[in-house]
């Protein structure tokens, strides 16, 4: 009797318990390399700004700049067009570039687009909002010199379930003043992926 | 003897029950396609009523469309919710099909060759051909009505890498199979003939003009007319005028009109049946019509002295129907005033059709080896059963008939072709270009058979302007 009652017990617990289970979640560090699809990642967004930005600098634009002006350059991050055949986030590629320009401390950054815009909405607002002494001055901003702008685009290439994708990024720093471009470069990354084989 | 005849009629009638209830048990979705939810959902869908029969389609996740019709189930809601204008949601919907597409594909085809006693109901559905294509074009569209041209542009640009990747995809599977130690059989593939698609270019244009790339805009101009000459199966009709690639008069606005019309093609069964009697064999051939009613195609006999009786034999692969358009004339209105005749830009349905024959030969022979193999175990079966029970004297010849004909029954109710395929793509594109002076514009396409006006669709005010892009998709799926 007792072991129908634990036979029947067991299998309320086994019923109720059921069998999902939950997802599987590994934390891994942020700049650790996962390729899951093979597709453009926060790695390679990463990986080419890091790039781009270290050759832009050591270009020779930066110490002539530096030498005939006297000061750092200041530096805007323009549009990154993304011509591949894949949806690639600019923005996040954009706030990678940043970060390295800022890091760097070897140019002075200034912000542009969305945030410029929001930025000069609220030095708007102080006007009528805030004290004269802590309101910011109007057409105070620092003007750029130069604009980095860039462009993403994509080869695929598939032949006996491997996929090739090569994803190419030019960039190049453009004088506001003059249209002069000082600096270009480009980064190639490579990507195989295979696909997997029919099994027969 | 009688105990051992009962003994042995019991074993059979317990083997065919089992038969039988395994069969019961695979559900009825994983050896027939279920069309259940299509019955209410086309009709509005003809009629207009996306909304509404995309709720249809969405209260059928589960019941009609299981795990393995996923693709089904994203193709059909993503279109359905590009005709309603969720275009947001169209887009998640068609980027969850391209996907599985993509995952599935291999898979499902290695799969297929192997799926020995089913069919290829039982295995997940990896889209056609024509529906991993025209999926980005159409999530380039949503693009475009949600103003995001540069994803627009993506879209337009996985469809060249798509019909790249067709070029060799069938022929690489054909040659793994022949080549494999498990080939049951030599299979054949057929050469790719579309390479170029005039829908996408076209739209490829209108992008890059909008920006002022003409060079790149002509190059999309000169692969349309290109179609014309390289691929005469597919464009047979009178080439369209196509979109200006040259600067213009500054102070006027093109517009251009996209028009759908019409619904995409259908699968339906072709079946083959093969039953022998004395010294001769039956062969019919039965085909569904578009109502999915089966009819009588063919009948025909041969004599073959000394063939045993009881073969029956069942074979059944899907053919491409199209569904067309009735409407045969579109024209737009402005300001209640005929302005064009939209011209014929491209049959989907041909090109479906050609995507499809591509991997026909595949599916044809895949389900010939599998019933084949299917077919002649359950003879070998049948005559060792029919063997030992005709030695049990007449009940036992009666049995082994009746076991016979349940054998056959079984089997036959595994062999069934896979009809599935997405509902909602349209058959026939069609485009034009008007030239306007810039303002606002009341915009009208009207769908005509004949003298009879079908629908007209009122598009509303709508500002065109000198720069930028002034396009107007238009649509009627009957």
């Amino acid at each position: 009797m007792k072991l129908r009652i634990l036979l029947l017990m067991t299998s309320v617990v086994l019923l109720l318990g059921g069998c999902a289970t939950g997802p599987t979640v590994t934390r891994t560090a942020s700049d650790e390399v996962i390729d899951l699809s093979g597709r453009w990642n926060d790695t390679d967004s990463r990986l080419t700004a890091e790039t781009m930005v270290s050759s832009m600098l050591s270009g020779g634009w930066l110490e002539r700049f530096i030498s005939d002006e006297g000061r750092e350059p200041v530096v805007i991050v323009g549009s990154i067009r993304n011509r591949s055949s894949e949806h690639i986030d600019a923005e996040t590629f954009i706030k990678d570039i940043e970060r390295e320009l800022v890091n760097s401390g070897r140019v002075i950054f200034v912000a542009g687009g969305e945030a410029r815009e929001e930025i000069r909405d609220e030095r708007d607002d102080q006007q009528s909002n805030a004290t004269q002494a802590t309101a910011a001055a109007l057409a105070a901003e620092t003007g750029a010199d130069f604009m980095m702008q860039g462009v993403i685009t994509s080869q695929t290439d598939a032949i006996e379930g491997k996929r090739a994708t090569l994803y190419k990024v030019d960039m190049e720093l453009i004088g506001l003043e003059n249209n002069q471009k000082v600096w270009i470069d480009t980064k190639e990354i490579k990507k195989l992926v295979e696909q997997k084989k029919a099994n027969w | 003897m009688r105990r051992d005849l009962s003994r042995f009629t019991n074993s059979i009638l317990i083997s065919t029950l089992l038969i039988m209830s395994i069969l019961s048990l695979i559900s009825c979705a994983s050896i027939k396609t279920q069309q259940d939810q299509y019955h209410e959902s086309i009709p509005l869908a003809r009629d207009g009523s996306y909304e509404q029969a995309s709720i249809i389609i969405q209260d059928a996740k589960e019941e009609e469309y299981q795990k393995k019709d996923r693709v089904l189930y994203y193709l059909d809601l993503g279109m359905l919710y590009h005709w309603s204008g969720e275009y947001e949601l169209s887009n998640k919907m068609l980027t969850k099909a391209e996907n599985a597409i993509e995952e599935l594909f291999t898979s499902s085809i290695s799969k297929a060759m192997v799926s020995g006693v089913l069919n290829d109901n039982a295995l997940d559905y990896s889209g056609e051909d024509y529906e991993d294509i025209y999926l980005n074009v159409f999530k380039a569209l949503n693009y475009i009505a949600l103003e995001d041209e540069e994803s627009a542009f993506v879209e337009i640009r996985r469809v060249q890498i798509k019909l790249n990747l067709l070029e060799d995809k069938y022929k690489e599977l054909v040659e793994e199979y022949n080549a494999s130690a498990d080939a049951k059989g030599e299979l054949e593939y057929r050469e790719n003939r579309f390479h170029n698609d005039v829908l996408a270019r076209y739209i490829s244009l209108l992008l890059y003009r909008a920006e002022e790339s003409w060079d790149d805009a002509r190059i999309d101009s000169k692969s349309m007319h290109d179609a014309w000459i390289t691929q005469k199966h597919l464009y047979n009709f009178t080439k369209p005028s196509f979109p200006r690639v040259v600067p213009g008069d500054e102070n006027r606005a093109l517009v251009n009109i996209i028009s759908f019309s019409g619904m995409s093609p259908v699968k339906l069964a072709d079946t083959i049946y093969i039953q022998s009697g004395p010294s001769i064999v039956f062969l019919t051939m039965t085909g569904q019509s578009e109502d999915y009613v089966t009819n009588l195609v063919g009948f025909n006999f041969l004599v073959i002295p000394g063939i045993q009786s009881g073969i029956h034999f069942k074979v059944q692969f899907p053919h491409l129907s199209s569904r067309r358009s009735e409407a045969d004339r579109v024209v737009v209105k402005m300001d209640g005033v005929e302005v064009a005749e939209i011209s014929m830009l491209e049959k989907m349905e041909v090109i479906a059709r050609e995507t499809f024959l591509l991997k026909q030969p595949l599916t044809i022979g895949k389900t010939i080896i599998r019933a084949t193999i299917k077919n002649i175990t359950k003879e070998i079966g049948k005559g060792a059963m029919q063997q030992g029970l005709s030695d049990q004297g007449a009940g036992g010849l009666i049995v082994g008939l009746l076991a016979g004909l349940a054998a056959d029954v079984a089997v036959d109710a595994t062999e069934n072709a896979d009809l599935r395929i997405s509902q909602f793509f349209p058959s026939y594109a069609r485009a034009a270009e008007i030239v306007v002076e810039p303002g606002n514009y009341n915009v009208k396409v009207e769908y005509w058979n004949g003298n009879n006006l079908m629908a007209e669709i009122d598009h509303g005010m709508r500002e065109f302007t000198v720069d930028g892009l002034n396009l107007i998709e238009s649509f009627m799926l009957r």
